[in-house]
């Protein structure tokens, strides 16, 4: 079949099928669905510049402890509280208490800490959106990470209206909750958890 | 050893292979009835001998060596009805011509299926839920690795190249499967991480694929919990034949500047060339393709190298000898997962540079003779070789190298018309070398026996069972009797009802067994686990298959499968000696692969084809609702959608057809957190439904007499950004143009 006689065949067929009301329908009602995909939403998008967290400041009273016993210092966020000793490495590995600068099984994370010396420093913690029951900051002195006593809380977000106990947050999307201010005293240490 | 003597084996039957008295030949066409268009493909067979061709690009076949007698040769091809003709003689030295016009149907009506029952039987008395993937399909969609083949399939969903069917499977970091992969009917798992390895297969070689649906250990052995996928390589035309395909595209740009990393549209090219002839009794096809896939993200890039082979020796007309082997060299960028959603095209910075390189590879025989008309055996083995290394700025991270010997022979019988038995023994052996896995050898060994009878019309029952025994290594040997039962009731031409209840268990991998970190990276240790025990499931489906006129095809089921001691990677703090010289414990987080879930997944599916306006439009839509549970927690399976969705529609003008394909899967409500937490991977939580659109065009040209099949695609159409696994953003939007043809 040469070119044209294929190009007439083709127009035919095509006129046969827009003619054929069933068959036009059937057309029609895949279009409809085709305009309808293209307006639904493009899936994913980039998350916005400014990561929902906390922010605020971090004021040491006092003197520092020796560097060697500052193995890692870390702002910790956690969902669960109270907390026994148990719970606060296992927290970690599920996901339940954040800390901050970000730890993980990579070994340059763990050896991430806040900086050893400052006397007031801000911060911005990236958290997923939840809310969190004890805020504060963690030191670890010992050399194993996954012992419980390996750390001390040095540091607690406090409940304005009860200063013995943390104060809750709400972490909501696209929600910095800032002016956080905590305080830090390596030798007048706040209640315990472990 | 084992393999030894099958070596042996074949060698003594090639000695059979001596002079044969003077034989004749069948040859002729085979049609389609409507429009008297030659058909490509179509499979012509002599029944009760190994005797059988493929069409050629004239619709030609031809069937030599065959003694002087009576046969009766059978045509088929998907989406058509199967023909058949008796009473066919053949004269000494003499040719007998006869034609075929096979009639279009519905597709699925009429083909033939071999992976419910091991042996070729009509769909309509297949008992258990099996979908077919044809050449056709492949290629219209410009399939490259067959894992995306999968993701048309009512029931099946894909987490990047982890397949699961019917909520099967979750995500398994990369270790074991539990849908079982076979090559032409031999399990093709790799030897180490028991995991497939999609790019070994050979598409452009390929028939079909059959999914089956629901545990298939009854016949098939470890491994096939969830379902079994069947890929089955075409036959040979008896005439020369050269054919190619090639194509080009490119990615479009992501929606966000975030995400456009590149200063330059990212390539996918590739193509494959095969020929394919005959000398005498003997038929060969030789193939090499070669991909290379520039990628949409950074360090992702893809190239490959394949070639494949395959003869079939007819040896006479009752015994056929076939040997399958294919290479592979690939490259492969290491992006495991993103930076950060807000950098989704890039890898983490440990990422950057790494890359794997593989070599693989697989030779595998066939041997089936007939003893009489009713009466045959085969018998198959298999190597299949796998080699692995990671490696970031030259320096070599992980290696693995694996050798996987299977053998499998088999005798059918057709006791009468009414009863088919068919029973067989299969053995394995796997070596593993890693420094992940150490030094280890598996062994399996397992007899299988099944019964189909007709108790009473139009009643047929199957009954099965498959005992296997594995063991790895030093450990102690693990046994499995899996039985099955499954009734399949043609009521009549138009409807059939079935059912079967099975069980299926999946054998832990040398990986999941033995994987052992040596280093004590970040004072996570990964340990061995010697005592994990098989995975467990039963499956239990009722089904029906109900043809409308000549338009509309209804198939429907509703499943419930349970899984027990499903194996997965737990997270821990445990008390260990750092060194087996140790006196004191420490307390050390932990990775070990242990048995903790129970599952219960229960669901329905239903899938509708309609042919209008003659075959000039058609439609295919499957939904599937699956309600996943971990009876253990009381909550949702991780990664396993509620929702599929899946349809397409084809518009058929002439030479001219357009298609599209529409991808519906629900969001995944649960997700490994220990995976995001550990890895990390930061925003691995996000995800979204999966809403993908692709549509293509193609065209029939015969420049200087020449066919030529030209064909655009366009792929995720909307460019709809989503995630199948945690971190990985799927591809984006893809314009491709492909051409191809045969000489």
């Amino acid at each position: 079949m040469n070119s044209n006689a294929k190009s007439r065949r083709i127009a035919f067929e095509l006129s046969n099928c827009y003619f054929f009301p069933a068959m036009n329908r059937a057309i029609l009602a895949g279009l409809c669905f085709f305009l309808l995909l293209s307006g639904c939403d493009g899936g994913l998008t980039p998350p916005p510049t400014v990561e929902p967290g906390i922010a605020g400041t971090l004021t040491v009273f006092g003197p520092w402890p020796p560097q060697d016993s500052v193995k890692s210092l870390w702002l910790f966020a956690s969902q669960i509280f109270p907390l026994d000793s148990s719970k606060i490495v296992s927290g970690i590995f599920q996901g339940k208490i954040f800390v901050y600068p970000p730890c993980c099984v990579q070994p340059s994370s763990f050896d991430a800490s806040l900086p050893y010396g400052f006397n007031n420093m801000s911060f911005h913690f990236p958290l997923p959106l939840a809310t969190y029951f004890y805020i504060g900051v963690l030191q670890r002195f010992g050399d194993n990470l996954v012992e419980p006593r390996s750390y001390r809380v040095v540091g607690v977000l406090t409940n304005p209206a009860d200063p013995l106990l943390p104060q809750e947050v709400t972490v909501g999307e696209f929600e910095v909750v800032s002016n956080l201010s905590i305080n830090v005293d390596f030798y007048n240490l706040p209640p315990q958890p472990f | 050893m084992m393999m030894h003597l099958y070596i042996v084996f074949l060698f003594v039957a090639l000695e059979f292979c001596v002079a044969q008295p003077l034989r004749g030949v069948i040859s002729g066409t085979v049609r389609d009835s409507a429009t008297g268009q030659a058909l490509i493909g179509a499979n012509v067979i002599v029944r009760g001998t190994v005797v059988g061709a493929a069409t050629d690009r004239s619709g030609s076949f031809r069937l030599s060596f065959l003694p002087p007698g009576t046969y009766t040769v059978r045509a088929s091809m998907i989406g058509y009805a199967s023909a058949q003709k008796t009473e066919v003689r053949v004269m000494p030295g003499g040719e007998t011509e006869i034609s075929f016009s096979l009639t279009p149907v519905i597709i699925e009506t009429e083909p033939v299926v071999v992976t419910a029952s091991r042996r070729e039987q009509n769909l309509r008395e297949v008992p258990v839920s099996i979908t077919t993937v044809t050449a056709g399909n492949l290629q219209e969609r410009n399939i490259i690795t067959m894992d995306e083949a999968l993701r048309y399939v009512p029931g099946v969903n894909l987490l990047q190249d982890q397949v699961n069917i019917r909520g099967s499977s979750g995500y398994s970091r990369g270790v074991g499967s539990r849908v079982l992969l076979l090559l032409d009917g031999l399990p093709f798992l790799t030897g180490d991480t028991g995991e497939i390895n999609w790019e070994t297969i050979p598409v452009g070689e390929v028939e079909r694929v059959e999914i089956v649906k629901g545990a298939g250990s009854a016949l098939y052995g470890s491994s096939a919990l969830g379902g079994v996928i069947n890929v089955l390589t075409r036959e040979m035309p008896d005439n020369p034949e050269l054919r190619y395909r090639v194509f080009t595209g490119v990615y479009d740009r992501p929606r966000f500047a975030e995400w456009d990393w590149s200063d330059r549209l990212r390539l996918n090219s590739g193509g494959v060339f095969s020929y394919a002839n005959a000398f005498g009794s003997l038929r060969y096809l030789l193939s090499v393709s070669r991909t290379v896939d520039e990628s949409y993200r950074e360090n992702d890039t893809y190239h490959r190298w394949m070639f494949f082979g395959k003869a079939k020796y007819l040896m006479s007309e009752n015994r056929s000898l076939s040997v399958v082997f294919n290479l592979l060299r690939r490259t492969h960028g290491n992006f495991f997962w993103w930076k950060s959603l807000r950098e989704a095209t890039i890898p983490p910075e440990s990422q950057r540079n790494g890359m794997v390189t593989s070599n693989r590879g697989h030779v595998s025989t066939s041997y089936k003779e007939f003893l009489s008309d009713r009466l045959f055996y085969t018998v198959k083995g298999m190597y299949f070789g796998n080699f692995w290394r990671d490696d970031s700025l030259g320096r070599v991270n992980n290696v693995s190298s694996s050798h996987v010997f299977q053998l499998d022979m088999q005798v059918t019988y057709e006791v009468n018309s009414r009863s088919i038995f068919m029973a067989g023994i299969a053995g394995n052996v796997d070596e593993v070398s890693s420094n992940l896995f150490g030094r280890h050898r598996g062994y399996g060994i397992a007899a299988y026996a099944q019964e189909e009878f007709v108790p009473f019309d139009p009643v047929r029952l199957t009954i099965g069972a498959r005992y296997d025994m594995q063991k790895a290594s030093a450990l102690a040997a693990a046994a499995r009797l899996s039985p099955k039962l499954a009734v399949a009731v043609p009521v009549s031409n138009e409807t059939t009802f079935r059912g079967s209840i099975g069980a299926g268990f999946r054998y832990p991998s040398i990986g999941e067994l033995f994987i052992s970190s040596s280093t004590n990276v970040s004072q996570i240790v990964i340990l061995p686990n010697l005592n994990l025990r098989p995975e467990k499931s039963l499956t239990f489906e009722l089904g029906f298959a109900h043809t409308i006129g000549s338009a509309v095809a209804l198939d429907g089921a509703v499943f419930w499968n349970d899984f027990k001691d499903l194996i997965e990677p737990s997270v821990k703090i445990k008390k260990i000696k750092l060194n087996p010289t140790d006196t004191v414990e420490v307390n050390r987080a932990v990775i070990e692969f242990e048995n903790v879930t129970t599952a219960r997944v229960q669901g329905a599916e239903i899938a509708v084809k309609t042919q209008w306006f003659g075959r000039t439009l058609s439609t295919d839509v499957g939904y599937t609702y699956i309600w996943p549970r971990d009876l253990d927690q009381n909550a949702i399976l991780k990664f396993r959608p509620r929702h599929l969705l899946y349809g397409s529609a084809s518009l058929a003008v002439s030479d001219v057809k357009l298609s599209c394909d529409y991808r519906y899967i629900s969001r995944v409500e649960r997700i490994d957190d220990n995976l995001i937490r550990l890895a990390p991977i930061i925003h691995g939580d996000r995800r979204v439904p999966i809403h993908v659109m692709d549509v293509r065009v193609s065209s029939l040209f015969s420049p200087f007499n020449v066919p030529v099949r030209v064909g655009a695609i366009v792929n995720n159409l909307f460019n709809y950004h989503y995630v199948e696994l945690v971190g990985n953003l799927a591809p984006v939007r893809t314009y491709m143009v492909t051409l191809e043809g045969a000489l």
